[in-house]
Protein backbone atom coordinates (compact mmCIF):
# COMPACT_ATOMS: atom_id res chain seq x y z
CA UNK A 1 0.00 0.00 0.00
CA UNK A 2 1.48 3.45 -0.92
CA UNK A 3 0.13 6.89 -0.51
CA UNK A 4 0.34 8.23 -4.22
CA UNK A 5 0.20 11.64 -4.68
CA UNK A 6 0.35 12.23 -8.58
CA UNK A 7 -1.82 14.64 -10.49
CA UNK A 8 -5.14 14.41 -8.16
CA UNK A 9 -7.26 15.89 -11.88
CA UNK A 10 -6.47 12.42 -13.57
CA UNK A 11 -8.59 9.55 -13.34
CA UNK A 12 -7.35 6.02 -12.63
CA UNK A 13 -8.32 2.72 -12.13
CA UNK A 14 -10.93 3.83 -9.24
CA UNK A 15 -13.17 5.24 -12.21
CA UNK A 16 -14.13 2.03 -13.22
CA UNK A 17 -15.23 0.98 -9.71
CA UNK A 18 -17.01 4.40 -9.11
CA UNK A 19 -19.13 4.01 -12.57
CA UNK A 20 -20.34 0.99 -11.65
CA UNK A 21 -21.32 1.75 -8.22
CA UNK A 22 -22.65 4.76 -9.82
CA UNK A 23 -24.88 2.21 -12.14
CA UNK A 24 -25.91 0.20 -9.88
CA UNK A 25 -27.17 2.35 -7.25
CA UNK A 26 -29.19 3.94 -10.39
CA UNK A 27 -30.35 0.99 -10.74
CA UNK A 28 -31.01 -0.57 -7.69
CA UNK A 29 -33.30 3.32 -6.47
CA UNK A 30 -35.24 3.09 -9.94
CA UNK A 31 -35.76 -0.18 -9.99
CA UNK A 32 -36.58 -1.24 -6.21
CA UNK A 33 -37.07 1.53 -3.93
CA UNK A 34 -38.25 4.85 -5.97
CA UNK A 35 -41.52 2.64 -7.06
CA UNK A 36 -42.05 2.07 -3.36
CA UNK A 37 -41.72 5.84 -2.48
CA UNK A 38 -44.02 6.53 -5.69
CA UNK A 39 -46.76 4.66 -4.86
CA UNK A 40 -47.33 5.61 -1.27
CA UNK A 41 -47.02 9.11 -2.12
CA UNK A 42 -49.49 9.01 -4.98
CA UNK A 43 -52.08 7.14 -2.79
CA UNK A 44 -51.33 9.95 -0.28
CA UNK A 45 -52.18 12.52 -2.79
CA UNK A 46 -55.20 10.82 -4.04
CA UNK A 47 -56.46 10.13 -0.38
CA UNK A 48 -55.86 13.90 -0.32
CA UNK A 49 -57.39 14.87 -3.48
CA UNK A 50 -60.51 12.75 -2.06
CA UNK A 51 -60.77 14.08 1.09
CA UNK A 52 -61.02 17.76 -0.13
CA UNK A 53 -63.45 16.66 -2.70
CA UNK A 54 -65.51 14.79 0.19
CA UNK A 55 -65.34 18.32 2.60
CA UNK A 56 -66.21 20.34 -0.77
CA UNK A 57 -69.79 17.77 -0.87
CA UNK A 58 -70.05 18.45 2.78
CA UNK A 59 -69.70 22.07 2.62
CA UNK A 60 -72.15 21.87 -0.37
CA UNK A 61 -74.67 19.63 1.60
CA UNK A 62 -74.62 21.74 4.68
CA UNK A 63 -75.04 25.06 2.61
CA UNK A 64 -77.95 23.11 0.76
CA UNK A 65 -79.64 21.59 4.51
CA UNK A 66 -79.47 25.62 5.56
CA UNK A 67 -80.94 26.57 2.72
CA UNK A 68 -83.99 23.86 3.52
CA UNK A 69 -84.08 24.91 6.85
CA UNK A 70 -84.53 28.66 5.73
CA UNK A 71 -87.12 27.74 3.55
CA UNK A 72 -89.05 25.45 6.07
CA UNK A 73 -88.78 28.61 8.58
CA UNK A 74 -89.80 30.81 6.06
CA UNK A 75 -92.73 28.65 4.93
CA UNK A 76 -93.81 27.74 8.80
CA UNK A 77 -93.66 31.57 9.39
CA UNK A 78 -95.92 32.49 6.50
CA UNK A 79 -98.40 29.75 8.01
CA UNK A 80 -98.34 30.90 11.63
CA UNK A 81 -98.93 34.58 10.28
CA UNK A 82 -101.97 32.91 7.98
CA UNK A 83 -103.03 30.95 10.70
CA UNK A 84 -103.05 33.96 13.61
CA UNK A 85 -104.43 36.09 10.72
CA UNK A 86 -107.59 33.60 9.92
CA UNK A 87 -107.85 32.91 14.16
CA UNK A 88 -108.06 36.59 14.26
CA UNK A 89 -110.96 36.98 11.56
CA UNK A 90 -112.79 33.91 12.97
CA UNK A 91 -112.69 35.82 16.45
CA UNK A 92 -113.61 39.35 15.43
CA UNK A 93 -116.34 36.98 13.32
CA UNK A 94 -117.88 35.51 16.53
CA UNK A 95 -117.41 38.81 18.50
CA UNK A 96 -119.69 39.95 15.70
CA UNK A 97 -122.10 37.20 15.81
CA UNK A 98 -122.36 37.14 19.49
CA UNK A 99 -123.02 40.58 19.53
CA UNK A 100 -125.32 40.87 16.87
CA UNK A 101 -127.31 37.65 18.62
CA UNK A 102 -127.26 39.68 22.12
CA UNK A 103 -128.62 42.65 20.09
CA UNK A 104 -131.49 40.79 18.87
CA UNK A 105 -131.98 38.95 22.64
CA UNK A 106 -131.82 42.70 23.89
CA UNK A 107 -134.27 43.66 21.15
CA UNK A 108 -136.80 40.68 21.81
CA UNK A 109 -136.73 41.54 25.18
CA UNK A 110 -137.25 45.03 24.95
CA UNK A 111 -140.45 44.15 22.57
CA UNK A 112 -141.55 40.95 25.42
CA UNK A 113 -141.47 43.59 27.88
CA UNK A 114 -143.09 46.07 25.78
CA UNK A 115 -146.17 43.95 24.75
CA UNK A 116 -146.24 42.95 28.54
CA UNK A 117 -146.26 45.97 30.03
CA UNK A 118 -149.28 47.60 27.20
CA UNK A 119 -150.87 44.29 28.10
CA UNK A 120 -150.78 44.83 31.95
CA UNK A 121 -151.55 48.61 31.37
CA UNK A 122 -154.76 47.62 29.31
CA UNK A 123 -155.70 45.38 31.64
CA UNK A 124 -155.35 47.94 34.58
CA UNK A 125 -157.11 50.57 32.21
CA UNK A 126 -159.94 48.13 31.62
CA UNK A 127 -160.27 47.06 35.54
CA UNK A 128 -160.03 50.51 35.85
CA UNK A 129 -162.85 51.69 33.87
CA UNK A 130 -164.78 48.65 35.26
CA UNK A 131 -164.35 50.21 38.66
CA UNK A 132 -164.96 53.41 37.72
CA UNK A 133 -168.20 52.45 36.11
CA UNK A 134 -169.26 50.67 38.80
CA UNK A 135 -168.91 53.33 41.28
CA UNK A 136 -170.06 55.30 38.71
CA UNK A 137 -173.49 53.37 38.60
CA UNK A 138 -173.48 53.05 42.84
CA UNK A 139 -173.23 56.69 43.16
CA UNK A 140 -175.71 57.19 40.96
CA UNK A 141 -177.96 54.77 42.55
CA UNK A 142 -177.37 56.50 46.00
CA UNK A 143 -177.95 59.88 43.99
CA UNK A 144 -181.24 58.86 42.29
CA UNK A 145 -182.08 56.54 45.24
CA UNK A 146 -183.46 53.75 42.73
CA UNK A 147 -182.18 51.29 40.87
CA UNK A 148 -180.60 52.26 37.80
CA UNK A 149 -180.78 49.95 34.74
CA UNK A 150 -177.19 48.68 34.51
CA UNK A 151 -177.57 47.35 31.34
CA UNK A 152 -178.93 50.55 29.86
CA UNK A 153 -176.55 52.81 31.68
CA UNK A 154 -173.26 50.76 30.78
CA UNK A 155 -172.54 52.03 27.50
CA UNK A 156 -173.00 55.51 28.06
CA UNK A 157 -171.04 55.25 31.66
CA UNK A 158 -168.28 53.57 29.06
CA UNK A 159 -168.28 56.00 26.58
CA UNK A 160 -168.02 59.33 29.37
CA UNK A 161 -165.43 57.66 30.90
CA UNK A 162 -163.69 57.33 27.36
CA UNK A 163 -164.70 61.51 26.76
CA UNK A 164 -162.63 61.84 30.00
CA UNK A 165 -159.76 59.32 29.42
CA UNK A 166 -159.58 60.67 25.68
CA UNK A 167 -159.31 64.09 27.26
CA UNK A 168 -156.70 63.52 29.84
CA UNK A 169 -154.49 61.49 27.00
CA UNK A 170 -155.17 58.11 28.08
CA UNK A 171 -154.98 55.44 24.83
CA UNK A 172 -158.31 53.93 24.57
CA UNK A 173 -158.56 52.03 21.77
CA UNK A 174 -160.82 49.64 22.93
CA UNK A 175 -163.33 51.78 24.31
CA UNK B 1 5.19 35.16 19.90
CA UNK B 2 4.02 32.31 17.95
CA UNK B 3 6.55 30.15 16.69
CA UNK B 4 4.78 30.26 12.95
CA UNK B 5 7.74 28.30 10.75
CA UNK B 6 6.23 25.14 12.56
CA UNK B 7 2.33 26.07 10.85
CA UNK B 8 4.18 26.51 7.67
CA UNK B 9 6.23 23.41 7.81
CA UNK B 10 2.73 21.43 8.43
CA UNK B 11 2.42 18.72 5.53
CA UNK B 12 -1.01 19.20 4.51
CA UNK B 13 -1.88 16.43 2.24
CA UNK B 14 -3.11 17.44 -1.13
CA UNK B 15 -5.03 14.98 -3.40
CA UNK B 16 -2.77 12.10 -1.87
CA UNK B 17 -4.88 8.45 -1.74
CA UNK B 18 -4.09 4.80 -0.51
CA UNK B 19 -3.70 3.65 -3.60
CA UNK B 20 -2.72 -0.20 -4.12
CA UNK B 21 -3.26 -1.34 -8.36
CA UNK B 22 -4.38 2.00 -9.43
CA UNK B 23 -7.30 1.90 -7.39
CA UNK B 24 -7.69 4.55 -4.51
CA UNK B 25 -8.67 2.49 -1.81
CA UNK B 26 -9.99 5.21 0.87
CA UNK B 27 -12.67 6.85 -2.34
CA UNK B 28 -13.91 3.07 -2.86
CA UNK B 29 -14.14 2.27 0.48
CA UNK B 30 -16.38 5.80 1.53
CA UNK B 31 -17.95 5.35 -2.20
CA UNK B 32 -19.05 1.92 -0.69
CA UNK B 33 -20.16 3.33 2.63
CA UNK B 34 -22.39 6.22 0.87
CA UNK B 35 -23.71 3.74 -1.18
CA UNK B 36 -24.60 1.67 1.48
CA UNK B 37 -26.14 4.70 3.56
CA UNK B 38 -28.24 5.67 0.37
CA UNK B 39 -29.75 2.25 -0.39
CA UNK B 40 -29.45 1.21 3.45
CA UNK B 41 -32.09 3.90 4.04
CA UNK B 42 -34.01 3.76 0.95
CA UNK B 43 -34.44 -0.42 1.88
CA UNK B 44 -35.39 0.34 5.13
CA UNK B 45 -38.03 3.45 3.93
CA UNK B 46 -39.40 1.28 1.49
CA UNK B 47 -39.99 -1.30 3.45
CA UNK B 48 -42.35 0.71 5.78
CA UNK B 49 -43.63 3.03 3.23
CA UNK B 50 -47.33 3.63 4.23
CA UNK B 51 -49.49 6.16 2.40
CA UNK B 52 -50.97 7.18 5.87
CA UNK B 53 -48.76 9.22 8.57
CA UNK B 54 -45.01 8.59 6.95
CA UNK B 55 -41.91 8.27 8.93
CA UNK B 56 -39.52 11.03 8.98
CA UNK B 57 -37.63 9.20 7.24
CA UNK B 58 -40.05 8.35 4.81
CA UNK B 59 -40.30 12.20 4.83
CA UNK B 60 -37.13 12.82 3.69
CA UNK B 61 -37.45 10.64 1.01
CA UNK B 62 -40.42 11.82 -0.33
CA UNK B 63 -39.28 15.23 -0.17
CA UNK B 64 -35.96 14.48 -2.42
CA UNK B 65 -38.18 12.33 -4.56
CA UNK B 66 -40.97 14.95 -4.63
CA UNK B 67 -38.49 17.81 -5.86
CA UNK B 68 -36.88 16.20 -8.26
CA UNK B 69 -40.70 14.70 -9.93
CA UNK B 70 -42.17 18.09 -10.11
CA UNK B 71 -38.80 19.41 -11.43
CA UNK B 72 -38.55 16.75 -14.22
CA UNK B 73 -42.31 17.26 -15.04
CA UNK B 74 -41.69 20.63 -15.33
CA UNK B 75 -38.66 21.06 -17.08
CA UNK B 76 -38.90 17.57 -19.70
CA UNK B 77 -42.70 16.36 -19.10
CA UNK B 78 -44.16 13.36 -18.57
CA UNK B 79 -42.32 11.06 -20.95
CA UNK B 80 -39.06 11.39 -19.39
CA UNK B 81 -40.01 10.11 -15.82
CA UNK B 82 -36.95 7.56 -15.98
CA UNK B 83 -34.84 10.67 -15.46
CA UNK B 84 -35.90 10.87 -12.13
CA UNK B 85 -34.17 7.70 -10.48
CA UNK B 86 -31.38 9.17 -11.93
CA UNK B 87 -31.71 12.89 -10.43
CA UNK B 88 -32.44 11.41 -7.12
CA UNK B 89 -29.30 8.84 -7.27
CA UNK B 90 -27.29 11.79 -8.01
CA UNK B 91 -28.55 14.24 -5.26
CA UNK B 92 -28.57 11.43 -2.72
CA UNK B 93 -25.37 9.83 -3.32
CA UNK B 94 -23.56 13.43 -3.53
CA UNK B 95 -25.35 14.36 -0.25
CA UNK B 96 -24.37 11.48 1.52
CA UNK B 97 -20.80 10.95 0.40
CA UNK B 98 -20.27 15.37 0.44
CA UNK B 99 -21.55 14.91 4.04
CA UNK B 100 -19.15 11.83 5.13
CA UNK B 101 -16.58 14.17 5.07
CA UNK B 102 -17.65 15.38 8.78
CA UNK B 103 -17.13 11.70 10.23
CA UNK B 104 -13.49 11.55 12.02
CA UNK B 105 -11.03 9.64 9.26
CA UNK B 106 -9.78 6.84 9.18
CA UNK B 107 -7.22 7.21 6.83
CA UNK B 108 -4.39 9.71 6.94
CA UNK B 109 -2.43 11.61 8.95
CA UNK B 110 -5.04 14.09 9.80
CA UNK B 111 -7.98 13.24 11.81
CA UNK B 112 -10.74 13.54 8.71
CA UNK B 113 -12.85 11.12 6.45
CA UNK B 114 -12.00 12.28 2.76
CA UNK B 115 -14.93 12.70 0.77
CA UNK B 116 -15.37 10.82 -2.11
CA UNK B 117 -16.87 13.56 -4.14
CA UNK B 118 -13.63 14.85 -3.08
CA UNK B 119 -11.93 12.59 -5.56
CA UNK B 120 -12.51 13.53 -9.22
CA UNK B 121 -12.74 9.56 -10.14
CA UNK B 122 -16.29 9.62 -8.91
CA UNK B 123 -17.20 12.91 -10.45
CA UNK B 124 -16.08 12.19 -13.19
CA UNK B 125 -18.23 8.41 -13.39
CA UNK B 126 -21.41 10.99 -12.84
CA UNK B 127 -20.20 13.38 -14.94
CA UNK B 128 -19.65 10.85 -18.04
CA UNK B 129 -23.19 8.52 -16.99
CA UNK B 130 -24.84 12.78 -17.62
CA UNK B 131 -23.31 13.48 -20.36
CA UNK B 132 -23.79 10.06 -22.64
CA UNK B 133 -27.51 9.81 -21.37
CA UNK B 134 -28.15 13.37 -22.19
CA UNK B 135 -26.51 12.90 -25.62
CA UNK B 136 -28.17 9.68 -25.96
CA UNK B 137 -31.68 11.88 -25.53
CA UNK B 138 -30.50 14.68 -27.52
CA UNK B 139 -30.03 11.93 -30.34
CA UNK B 140 -33.20 10.12 -29.51
CA UNK B 141 -35.24 13.26 -29.23
CA UNK B 142 -33.63 15.25 -32.56
CA UNK B 143 -32.37 12.20 -34.69
CA UNK B 144 -28.73 11.61 -35.95
CA UNK B 145 -28.70 14.08 -38.36
CA UNK B 146 -30.74 16.76 -35.97
CA UNK B 147 -27.73 16.01 -33.15
CA UNK B 148 -24.79 16.68 -35.37
CA UNK B 149 -26.96 19.28 -37.29
CA UNK B 150 -27.68 21.47 -33.64
CA UNK B 151 -23.99 22.05 -33.18
CA UNK B 152 -23.92 24.04 -36.56
CA UNK B 153 -27.28 26.29 -35.50
CA UNK B 154 -27.33 29.85 -36.04
CA UNK B 155 -24.67 31.44 -35.91
CA UNK B 156 -22.93 28.61 -37.97
CA UNK B 157 -19.48 30.62 -37.06
CA UNK B 158 -20.04 29.65 -33.41
CA UNK B 159 -19.82 25.88 -33.75
CA UNK B 160 -16.38 25.03 -32.66
CA UNK B 161 -18.06 26.95 -28.78
CA UNK B 162 -21.47 25.08 -29.64
CA UNK B 163 -19.14 21.46 -28.97
CA UNK B 164 -16.85 22.94 -26.40
CA UNK B 165 -19.93 24.29 -24.49
CA UNK B 166 -20.90 20.32 -25.30
CA UNK B 167 -17.82 19.03 -23.46
CA UNK B 168 -17.89 21.67 -20.56
CA UNK B 169 -21.00 20.21 -19.53
CA UNK B 170 -19.57 16.89 -18.15
CA UNK B 171 -16.20 18.63 -16.80
CA UNK B 172 -17.63 21.62 -15.40
CA UNK B 173 -20.38 19.33 -13.18
CA UNK B 174 -17.72 17.12 -12.11
CA UNK B 175 -15.09 19.70 -11.68
CA UNK B 176 -17.25 22.14 -9.57
CA UNK B 177 -18.46 19.34 -7.19
CA UNK B 178 -15.04 17.75 -6.48
CA UNK B 179 -12.86 21.83 -6.18
CA UNK B 180 -16.08 22.52 -3.51
CA UNK B 181 -15.22 18.91 -1.15
CA UNK B 182 -11.59 18.98 -2.20
CA UNK B 183 -11.42 22.53 -0.98
CA UNK B 184 -13.35 21.90 2.10
CA UNK B 185 -10.88 19.00 3.00
CA UNK B 186 -8.05 20.79 2.32
CA UNK B 187 -9.64 23.80 5.41
CA UNK B 188 -10.70 20.75 7.90
CA UNK B 189 -6.93 19.32 7.37
CA UNK B 190 -5.52 22.37 7.59
CA UNK B 191 -7.63 23.33 11.14
CA UNK B 192 -6.92 19.95 12.24
CA UNK B 193 -2.90 20.80 11.84
CA UNK B 194 -3.54 24.00 14.14
CA UNK B 195 -4.35 21.83 17.14
CA UNK B 196 -0.31 21.12 18.74
CA UNK B 197 -0.29 25.40 18.75
CA UNK B 198 -3.56 26.64 18.38
CA UNK B 199 -5.68 24.23 19.39
CA UNK B 200 -8.76 26.49 21.03
CA UNK B 201 -9.15 27.91 17.41
CA UNK B 202 -9.55 24.36 15.92
CA UNK B 203 -11.94 23.37 18.51
CA UNK B 204 -13.86 26.31 17.49
CA UNK B 205 -13.58 26.59 13.95
CA UNK B 206 -13.45 22.84 12.98
CA UNK B 207 -16.79 22.15 13.53
CA UNK B 208 -17.83 25.64 12.33
CA UNK B 209 -16.54 24.49 9.00
CA UNK B 210 -17.70 20.95 9.08
CA UNK B 211 -21.10 22.79 9.53
CA UNK B 212 -20.83 24.92 6.69
CA UNK B 213 -19.15 22.11 4.57
CA UNK B 214 -22.34 20.19 5.20
CA UNK B 215 -23.80 23.41 3.52
CA UNK B 216 -21.91 23.24 0.95
CA UNK B 217 -22.18 19.55 0.29
CA UNK B 218 -25.85 20.27 0.17
CA UNK B 219 -25.83 22.92 -2.58
CA UNK B 220 -23.59 21.05 -4.81
CA UNK B 221 -25.45 17.89 -4.72
CA UNK B 222 -28.67 19.99 -5.93
CA UNK B 223 -27.36 21.87 -8.00
CA UNK B 224 -25.84 18.48 -9.97
CA UNK B 225 -29.19 16.76 -9.87
CA UNK B 226 -30.95 20.45 -11.02
CA UNK B 227 -28.20 20.28 -13.80
CA UNK B 228 -29.02 16.70 -14.80
CA UNK B 229 -32.50 18.01 -15.50
CA UNK B 230 -31.00 21.09 -16.89
CA UNK B 231 -29.15 19.40 -19.28
CA UNK B 232 -31.35 16.69 -20.52
CA UNK B 233 -34.09 19.82 -20.90
CA UNK B 234 -31.23 21.42 -23.18
CA UNK B 235 -30.63 18.15 -25.10
CA UNK B 236 -34.31 17.29 -25.75
CA UNK B 237 -35.29 21.53 -26.64
CA UNK B 238 -35.77 20.87 -30.56
CA UNK B 239 -36.05 24.80 -31.51
CA UNK B 240 -32.50 25.02 -31.92
CA UNK B 241 -31.86 26.53 -28.24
Amino acid sequence: MLVASSNFLVPNSTFIVELVAFLIVVFILGRYILPRIQAPMEQRQATIRQALADAEEAKRRAAEAEEEYKRIVGEARTQARRVVEEANKMAEQARAERRQQAEQEYERIVSTAGVEVEAQSRRAQEELRKQAADLAIAVAEKVLGEGIDRGAQASFINRTIDQVAASSGVATENA
Amino acid sequence: MFDTSHILAVNIPVGDHITRSGFNLDTIYTTLVACGIVLGTGFYMARRATAGVPSKLQLIWEMVVGTIQDQVATALGPKYRRVVPLAVAIFMLILVADWIEILPGLFHNTDYAPSPTADVNLTYALAIVVFVLTNAASIRARGLGGYFKHFFRKPVAMFPLHIIEEIAKPLTLALRLFGNLFSGGIMIALLISFIPRFWAASIIFTPVWKLFDMFIGAIQAFIFALLTILYYQFAIETDGH
